[in-house]
């Protein structure tokens, strides 16, 4: 039933824009995958590309063993569920969910109003498609609703609806653009676990498009993060926030992002930062990004001394932000004036204040082995395995 | 200041249906002064000459004539057992016949047609709404030499092709058809402005999701989106439609006079004979009077009975 989809270098130029790049990417049957990005970056145009219901300028789509590259939507085996439902307004939500099969099951003669129920056979077809539609709909627990209009719906409801008319055809693929963006915080919650419930449910293939990277890290076997019209990276929830290989995706997953500093380095396993004594976990030439999640970083007392595997940073502090159980602290670095979110439990800052420790000034330790290296383009540097110097101290941060 | 502002929120509220639980408050004083210059509009303009029209019918008062009595209904009953009135009304409704299922059908194909075109549209669409802008009585005389009995491009056209050539005014049968025909063309360009603005209003995603359930040749797309989601437009264009060609007068005082044997007489043409040639106003009030109620019956059916069905929001 469920259906794999095989992207091979597709491109796609709107006017002299490029909007996809050589994208290629496979997906098994049964997979959850998870297309992310911020907007405008082409997610949506690759999710309307498989559907069918954007033409693509050159590459191959593959659904199952099937080439469909020059197959209409109809053909394709794959349903979509839209950010705006899509809910045909004039129908009930019955006929709503009975459409799909109503194009499939019924010539184009039965299907006139009126006159069509005529037609010799559209009859007990009509009561075959009747039945489908009302065990879909109880699956998706709208029974109740058969006989209301989309508009007199709320925005779950009209969601429900929506994945029905998805499922009533019982596609190899379900495509779904953005589909819980138009609703509430709470309902949010709720539709992603119903999602997921369906994935597990129908085994089907998803591919899901969205720009929340926590519906993306929640619901998904595999996420593809697309920056700029191409796939930055593909791989599971974890292994995007442990071993991001763009700074892009580094920056992008993960929430409050990962810091970033840019440091330079006059040569290989050389470069400077105030006040430590850096084993450069790298090669690096020239500039080289630093990156290190706020949850990594560690409150230190300044009195305290750090071992040689970890990196003191001193941090003007600026604001805090008490989320709860942690607190987010907004910080400047001493030097280099970028900005440093450091996340830590509201216990330790509270510790910290009472020992009388001067709060406008910071120090943080991170430990090397949760910093993660990127060359000038942005790439993630491979940790080098020789020798790491110790540096002599001095001011060389940019 | 706060006068105003609650004279403002009174007014604005006013039309809004109130719970049958609270006391009606009629609106403040001030707010009668805001509805002040448009209610004299409407007065002076439309509400007082239907009433003197509609005092006028009881009367037998004749233009230039010097003594006017009441006569109570005997103008309407003249005018009803007349098989005359009879006759232009049934003339009117046939000619309105013909003209709203074509201006309103060609009027949604050229949209469908001219917004489906990728370059050159604005010039379609300037190009079929011209009949719209321009003066129907001069617009008249081409027509008349178009469909011409003897020297008409369109008889040469039929006679070329070894059809027989047709009077298109001259014969009885054939005339109520050939104006509705100018009605046709005059109208249709005006309709597909009207629907290319429903058009552009029905979201793109319904016909994404039409292509993906399956319904994305052309005309199960018209039939599954397009033609549904124009239906609150369409409703409109049909009244309007409708209520134009009821009004038909021009091409009928210009081209035929009525003739030939009273085969184009309508409604507006036998009021304009009876009031101004004529000169029985009384007479000529209390058809008016029919004529109006006529489209009131007519445009208030026509909404009741599809607004059910065109209106999901």
């Amino acid at each position: 039933m469920a259906a794999s989809v095989s992207l091979a270098q597709i491109e796609k130029v709107y006017g002299t824009k490029r909007t996809l790049n050589n994208v290629s990417l496979d997906v098994a049957a049964g997979e959850f995958l998870t297309l992310v990005g911020p907007s405008g970056c082409g997610k949506s145009t690759l999710l309307r590309i498989i559907a069918g219901l954007t033409p693509h300028d050159s590459g191959q789509v593959h659904i199952g063993e099937r080439d469909v590259t020059a197959l209409p939507a109809r053909d394709r085996n794959v349903s979509m569920v839209f950010q705006s439902y899509a809910l045909y307004p004039h129908m009930t939500v019955a006929e709503n969910i009975a459409t799909p099969l109503r194009m499939q099951r019924l010539p184009a003669i039965a299907r006139i109003p009126l006159i069509g129920r005529f037609w010799p056979g559209s009859r007990k077809r009509r009561a075959e498609i009747a039945q489908e539609v009302a065990a879909v709909a109880a699956q998706v627990e709208i029974e109740n609703l058969l006989h209301s209009r989309p508009a007199q719906l709320s925005g779950g409801q009209r969601q429900r609806v929506a994945v029905a008319r998805a499922m009533v055809k019982q596609p190899g693929v379900f495509l779904m653009d953005e589909p819980l963006s138009n609703l509430d915080a709470r309902l949010r919650v709720h539709m992603r676990a119903e999602i997921s419930a369906l994935h597990q449910r129908t085994g089907a293939t998803f591919i899901y498009v969205t720009h929340d990277q926590v519906e993306a890290m929640t619901l998904s076997t595999r996420v593809a993060v697309v920056m700029d019209g191409c796939i930055v990276q593909v791989g599971t929830p974890r292994e995007l926030y442990d071993d991001p290989q763009d700074i892009r995706v580094a920056r992008f997953i993960g929430s409050p992002e990962m810091n970033t500093l840019a440091i330079t380095s006059d040569s290989p396993h050389r470069a400077w930062l105030k006040d430590a004594s850096i084993q450069l976990p790298v090669q690096a030439a020239d500039t080289v990004h630093m990156g290190f999640r706020p949850e990594h970083l560690k409150l230190a007392d300044r009195s305290t001394h750090h071992g040689a595997h970890t990196l003191s940073i001193p941090a003007l502090f600026e604001r805090m932000e008490v989320l709860g159980h942690d607190a987010l602290l907004f910080c400047r670095h001493a030097q280099a004036q970028e900005t440093i979110v450091a996340r830590a439990p509201v216990a330790d800052v509270d510790q910290m204040r009472s020992r009388g420790n001067g709060w406008d000034k910071l120090t943080f330790e991170i430990d090397l082995a949760q910093t993660f290296w990127f060359n000038a383009q942005g790439s993630r540097l491979p940790p080098a395995t020789s020798v790491c110097e110790i540096l002599p101290l001095h001011k060389r941060v940019s | 200041m706060n006068t105003i502002a609650t004279a403002a929120i009174t007014a604005a509220t006013a039309t809004e249906p109130t719970p049958a639980k609270t006391k009606y408050r009629w609106p403040d004083s001030l707010a009668w002064w805001f509805a002040l210059p448009a209610s004299f509009l409407m007065l002076t303009t439309l509400i007082l000459p239907v009433v003197i029209v509609a005092l006028l019918s009881f009367t037998n008062y004749e233009l230039g004539m010097p003594d006017t009595a009441f006569v109570g209904i005997d103008n309407y009953l003249s005018v009803l057992s007349d098989p005359k009135f009879w006759h232009v009304l049934r003339n009117t409704l046939l000619y309105t016949l013909f003209v709203v299922p074509g201006s309103v059908i060609g009027g949604l194909l050229l949209a469908v047609l001219v917004q489906s075109v990728g370059k050159g549209r604005r010039l379609y669409q300037c190009l079929f709404f011209l009949p719209v802008t321009a003066t129907l009585v001069a617009m008249a005389t081409v027509w008349k030499y178009l469909l011409h009995g003897q020297i008409g491009p369109v008889n040469q056209l039929l006679h070329s092709l070894g059809f027989t050539p047709i009077e298109f005014f001259g014969d009885p049968g054939m005339v109520l058809f050939s104006l509705a025909v100018i009605g046709v063309w005059q109208l249709a360009g005006f309709n597909m402005v009207l629907f290319i603005a429903g058009l552009v209003a029905i979201p793109q995603d319904l016909y994404d999701a039409a292509s993906v359930d399956g319904a994305d040749r052309p005309l199960d797309r018209f039939f599954t989106v397009t033609l549904p989601l124009l239906g609150p437009t369409m409703l409109f264009v049909i009244v309007t439609s409708s209520l134009t060609a009821f009004k038909v007068f021009d091409t009928v005082a210009v081209l035929t006079r009525g003739g030939p044997q009273g085969a184009s007489e309508v409604i507006l043409y036998q009021i304009y004979l009876e009031g101004f040639q004529y000169l029985r106003t009384g007479s000529a009030a209390a058809m008016t009077v029919l004529f109006l109620a006529c489209i009131l019956v007519l445009s208030w059916l026509q909404t009741r009975i599809t607004e059910r069905k065109v209106h999901y929001l």
